[in-house]
């Protein structure tokens, strides 16, 4: 008996790796998507959101419609279909290229940033000090409006982006989403999920210039690794949503023709992951921006 | 096949076990050399075939040089020589290519699994049965168990075959085997999944940065981080491969004794990757004449076994980099501080390893010359910074100080000492049952590629 007993306590560990086991399992049952360990989206800013990496794109899911976007059915005037990096495809109209101006970096100090890790970046090393960012790792269309990432002057509280919208006021306002949605839905859904998303900030900000950035591209060798994250996609992507731009109020700016090299993907000089752009290089980003301000006539 | 990947937890490992657990003691070594095969085979297709080579050839020069047999010294000597360049030019083929080949990650392209831990086993078995210590082995699975058993093939320990032949022949496998085998590994993978995997995302993030991007202060977390991930890293793994032996009733040997509480570099390397340093010693050092023919000799003798240490970890410039500057210290120790002063001391000793061991690291840690000069420059200040974030170190410690906290206390003593109370203990077991989950947790969202799961 006495050894029966003995002996079992050496079986204790394995049956309880085996019942939490259960409750590790049974858990996504009855909690929903926010699991264990899975932070909500966007907690710190500068954090890499270390928890799940699926954009709670549920939204989404099954409703890949055929309306597969190819490179070249795109509007506006400067088409060049074959360009690889998506050159100047843009919803722009010929009026409002005339319009960029270059601008002092004074004219972002009433801007908005609203982007991923890569405008993070912009925060962290573009000195861009009166600038408003609302960006976080992991960030997607999805999650725009219900990640509390944005702080509102004078409040320690965080807030989602449109509820920061609601209570501020911007002139111009800066987005680069897209990278980590590739492999979620199709370029037709985000471009859906993104003009519901321009159309709630023009109502918020109804007097804003709406800056719709390009996805950044990735290196060709990021590109070439053969999961979801490719060039190919992400100029599909770009295409789609430079569709969105109307030429009055809400406009594309193509920022890889800035940091794309000669084989259509991000310079690797600019890049150690080959998805982020050196602290040293986001100068090369911002003064692109600089270089195509648009002002409106009053 | 990876140890920290749910295929080997939560599929193979489980299934072997209870087939290996059911099978009788003398059909052991068959169905481990199987799963073995299964094991290694699982990612590397391939390579499978060059092990099995490797091992046949092991196997067939062992028995021919082996002392009992009676075929003429001579031959019994070129045969040894042969089968040993053959060994070891494979190797090295294997570490010049994708140097020569220009892949990027050098280290996981190309490289077949365990590759440097199984030739160099080999090359002990040979060079031991050559000279005479042990008999060539005649039943082929028996050196295949030792050259192939899973806890070891992919990192170690490093273990000669005579220590191991015994256990190979007739070994218990006991239910407190199994669970003391069991803990080492939890607390192998919680030291590798639950700290060095996460360290590793801030030294990725320096690294994304830009080194020229980065404050001093963060330069020198930098180091200190990328110290301890190696560190967690290669320690837990040590540590699985230890609890799976363990589990299969082999005792194998520790390859960590926590380095970082050494006094003088050469101490430092007495404790770490202690299997790898005695295989050298024992067959290179030694047979060279190690220390005993006078201060030349044993700068020459320094120099060869570091040099081939480098080689051994990459052929990349900044290994040599490191190994040598290892050597020159291992040398300046010996020659300036006789009286062993450094490691009697009581403060100075662990500030000098501190200070020092983590810069050698920071050579290992990069591969271009270039952006390794950048990165000291930013630790001493001679190099300015560009569009460095101001408070950057700032925001990493509070991001990342919990993990730096506990990789601080990990490098302690002490964390063994804890982990050995709270193992046997009810509450404890069920810690780390829970930290096990975590584990569990974050090996499912890394999905085993540690860039994958970086989030964007």
């Amino acid at each position: 008996m006495k050894q029966i007993v003995q002996r079992t306590k050496y079986y204790i560990l394995i049956l309880l790796i085996a019942f939490t086991g259960l409750l590790y399992f049974g858990k996504d049952d009855i909690f929903a998507k926010t699991g264990f360990g899975t932070i909500s989206a966007g907690d710190h800013e500068e954090n890499y959101d270390l928890s799940d990496n699926t954009a709670s794109g549920n939204d989404v899911s099954g409703e890949i419609t055929g309306g597969d976007v190819s490179g070249t059915a795109v509007s506006g005037n400067d088409v060049s279909g074959a360009d690889i990096t998506d050159g100047d495809i843009s919803g722009n109209s010929v009026i409002d290229r005339q319009k960029y101006m270059t601008v002092t970096e004074d004219y972002l100090d009433d801007a908005l940033f609203i982007g991923d890790s890569r405008t993070v970046g912009l925060h962290d090393y573009a000195k861009l000090d009166n600038t408003t960012f609302y960006a976080s790792t992991g960030l997607t269309v999805y999650k725009m409006f219900t990640a509390k990432i944005a702080t509102i002057p004078g409040s320690k509280k965080k807030v989602t982006i449109e509820e920061a919208l609601e209570q501020q006021k911007f002139s111009k306002i800066y987005i680069m989403v897209g990278i980590n949605e590739m492999g979620t839905g199709t370029a037709e859904t985000f471009k859906q999920k993104y003009s519901e998303r321009i159309e709630r900030i023009k109502e918020l900000q109804p007097d804003a210039i709406i800056y719709i950035q390009s996805i950044m591209l990735v290196t060709t060798e990021r590109s070439n690794k053969g999961d979801y994250i490719n060039n190919e996609g992400i100029i599909e992507r770009n295409n789609a949503i430079a569709e969105l731009a109307d030429g009055e109020r809400v406009f594309y700016l193509n920022v890889n023709e800035a940091v794309a090299d000669e084989t259509g993907g991000l310079v690797s000089e600019y890049t150690f992951d080959g998805v982020h752009l050196k602290a040293a290089y986001v100068d090369i980003w911002k003064n692109y921006l600089l270089e195509h301000a648009i002002q409106l006539e009053e | 096949m990876i140890f920290n990947s749910i295929e080997f937890i939560l599929y193979f490992l489980p299934v072997f076990l209870v087939v290996y657990y059911i099978t009788p003691d003398k059909l052991k070594n068959y169905i481990l050399v199987a799963g073995s095969m299964v094991f290694y085979a699982f990612g590397e297709p391939w390579y499978i075939f060059l092990l099995m080579g490797s091992m046949a050839l092991a196997f067939f020069s062992g028995r021919a040089i082996s002392q009992e047999r009676n075929s003429s010294k001579k031959s019994k000597r070129a045969l040894y020589i042969l089968a040993m360049l053959l060994q070891i030019l494979l190797l090295l083929f294997f570490k010049c290519a994708p140097v020569l080949v220009r892949v990027s990650a050098a280290k996981s392209i190309g490289l077949p699994l365990g590759i440097s831990f199984y030739t160099f086993q080999i090359l002990s078995y040979l060079t031991d049965v050559y000279l005479g210590r042990i008999q060539g082995e005649r039943t082929f699975t028996d050196l295949a168990v030792y050259i192939s058993m899973f806890p070891k093939i992919s990192a170690g320990p490093i273990v000669g075959y005579g220590d191991i032949a015994g256990e190979i022949k007739k070994r218990k496998v006991t239910v407190v085997n199994f669970d003391d085998g069991l803990k080492t590994f939890l607390y192998g993978l919680i030291l590798k999944v639950l700290l060095a995997d996460k360290l590793s995302i801030l030294w990725h993030e320096i690294q994304t940065a830009g080194f020229v991007s980065i404050s001093t202060p963060l330069a020198w977390i930098g180091a200190f981080t990328f110290s301890m991930q190696l560190y967690f890293d290669f320690y837990g793994y040590s540590l699985m491969a230890i609890g799976l032996g363990k589990m299969l009733g082999f005792s194998l040997p520790e390859n960590f004794d926590n380095p970082y509480m050494a006094k003088s570099v050469r101490e430092f390397y007495r404790r770490w990757h202690i299997t790898l340093g005695k295989w050298f010693t024992r067959y290179v050092y030694i047979p060279l004449g190690g220390s005993r023919k006078g201060i030349l000799k044993t700068i020459r003798n320094l120099a060869v076994v570091w040099f081939l240490t480098s080689f051994w970890h990459g052929a990349g410039i900044n290994f040599f980099a490191w190994g040598m500057s290892l050597c020159l210290f291992i040398l300046l120790e010996r020659i300036l501080d006789r009286k062993n002063l450094l490691e009697k001391s009581h403060v100075f000793g662990h500030l000098y390893i501190l200070f020092v061991i983590p810069l050698t690291w920071v050579c290992f840690a990069i591969s271009d010359s270039r952006e390794m000069a950048v990165y000291f420059g930013r630790l001493f200040g001679f190099i300015r910074g560009t569009n460095v974030k101001p408070g950057d170190y700032l925001q990493t410690l509070s991001n990342y100080g919990f993990y730096l906290l506990a990789g601080g206390f990990f490098c302690t003593p002490l964390a063994g000492k804890v982990y050995d109370k709270i193992k046997n203990n009810i509450f404890g077991m069920f810690a780390l049952a829970v930290l096990f989950w975590l584990c569990i947790d974050s090996i499912m969202k890394a999905g085993n590629n540690p860039f994958m799961y970086l989030r964007f």
